[in-house]
């Protein structure tokens, strides 16, 4: 593979949609090749801005109202009744829908955007950890020397585990602010992939487990020990998921 | 009335934002997307009884997507004297200075993006906002996978040098 293909494949392999030759080659490509690496960081840096500055619309109240309008005023072929209900009806029509429609949607964006807006902040974090180069406050292979580290900044005791003999290296770890509370970060790695482990006490939001993308990185929250967590990471699906299996694993039999 | 009318907006009434934001996206400003989104969901009223789909948001949003198109078509023959025009003035004179530049850049991402063709944010949006794969844009426009993989990157380079371009003229302005 030479720059020019691999610049064609750099977006679908953030995307996480290359075919798994396509990914090893563009890998073996980039490994060497220092151009290709800086591309692929200022794409990353694009998407990560455009992710979070990107506009998102919500449809105007008038919008609703005009679409309500549709179902109301023009009856299926099949009833042609709807035309005559008296006007005086319909608002109460639209503020009983509003209300049946709208109040369980509300909940449910609400909900699914706290998660949402955790996995974002996360990845923002990630990628800002990884631009500015610092992936740790504190380096070191031990997990007990991360920990008492990290206890000694926060206000609960974050479960730190060695996954060396599976692949995982510890790598060390940094406290990070997501949604404005202190967060343990653990920092693991395996060959190039870089994973960052956010965890914090889950007080009233319960985490209940999701797998995304975003900005090409892959998310997977859950909720464990009284804990919320969001990994973050290159790797792909299978491996991710192995990492995640593993760290609840080990810190369920501690 | 029977069942059919609760049915249809149960499905596709929670799914008003993002018709909304697909629109907008696509022919951009706000009444035009307001129009353009009452069409489709009359159509989509019209054809619902052939629906048999599992995922309504994106039968929906396929809807949305042919009549933004069409709008654009219709409104490129009425208006062919006048092209970009509008664009043109887009760009404020003058930024007020006490702004963020977290705010500005925002704006610099909205002038940047309406540059671009409509096929490009509407890849962009569907991708992004949306999540859908590659194989389901795919399928959704009609077009071959690797065609998705170029669109997509070119969409998000093109946007990139629209950035560049339009902070460039706002540097100059400044001059």
């Amino acid at each position: 593979m030479n720059c020019d293909e691999a610049e064609r494949f750099l977006d679908a392999y953030l995307d996480g949609e290359l075919e798994l030759s396509q990914q090893l080659e563009l890998e073996q490509h980039l490994s060497g090749c220092a151009e290709c690496q800086a591309v692929l960081q200022e794409r990353r840096e694009f998407r990560a801005f455009f992710t979070a500055a990107a506009p998102s619309f919500k449809a105007p109240p008038e919008l609703r109202e005009r679409v309500l309008a549709i179902t109301r005023e023009e009856p299926a072929p099949a009833k042609p009744k709807v035309r005559q209900f008296p006007l005086w009806r319909r608002p109460w029509l639209y503020a009983a829908a509003l209300l049946a429609i709208g109040l369980p949607i509300a909940w449910m964006v609400f909900h699914e955007n706290r998660e949402h807006r955790f996995a974002r902040q996360a990845v923002s974090d990630y990628l800002r950890a990884l631009f500015v180069d610092h992936l740790c406050d504190v380096v070191s292979p031990d997990p007990k020397v991360v920990k008492s580290y990290l206890m000694a900044k926060l206000n609960f005791s974050p479960p730190v585990v060695d996954l060396a003999s599976a692949g995982y290296q510890m790598r060390g770890g940094r406290i990070d602010i997501v949604q404005s509370r202190r967060v343990a970060t653990l920092v693991y790695r395996r060959n190039k992939d870089v994973i960052n482990l956010f965890m914090w006490p889950a007080t009233r939001h319960r985490f209940t487990g999701s797998d995304q993308v975003m900005s090409g990185l892959r998310i997977c929250t859950w909720n464990d020990v009284n804990l919320n967590f969001i990994a973050v990471s290159t790797l792909s699906d299978a491996e991710l998921d192995r990492f995640t299996d593993l760290f609840r694993d080990a810190i369920g039999n501690r | 009335m029977g069942k059919e009318l609760p049915r249809f907006e149960e499905l596709f009434l929670p799914h008003l934002d993002a018709a909304y934001n697909l629109a907008r996206w696509i022919v951009e400003k706000d009444q035009d997307a307001q129009d353009v989104v009452q069409e489709a969901y009359a159509r989509a009223f019209k054809s619902f009884a052939g629906f048999r789909g599992v995922n309504p948001r994106a039968w929906l949003l396929t809807i949305v997507r042919n009549t933004a198109y069409n709008w654009i078509q219709k409104h490129l023959r009425e208006d062919n004297l006048i092209p970009f025009d509008e664009k043109i003035h887009a760009v404020p004179a003058s930024e007020p200075s006490s702004e963020s530049s977290y705010e500005k850049r925002r704006e610099q991402l909205q002038e940047a993006l309406s540059r671009l063709p409509p096929d490009f944010r509407e890849v962009l949006v569907l991708y992004e906002f949306e999540g859908w794969s590659y194989k389901e844009l795919a399928s959704a426009l009609n077009v071959p996978m690797g065609t998705v993989m170029s669109r997509l990157s070119r969409a998000r380079r093109r946007l990139h040098e629209a950035i560049l371009e339009v902070r460039d003229l706002e540097t100059e302005d400044e001059l």
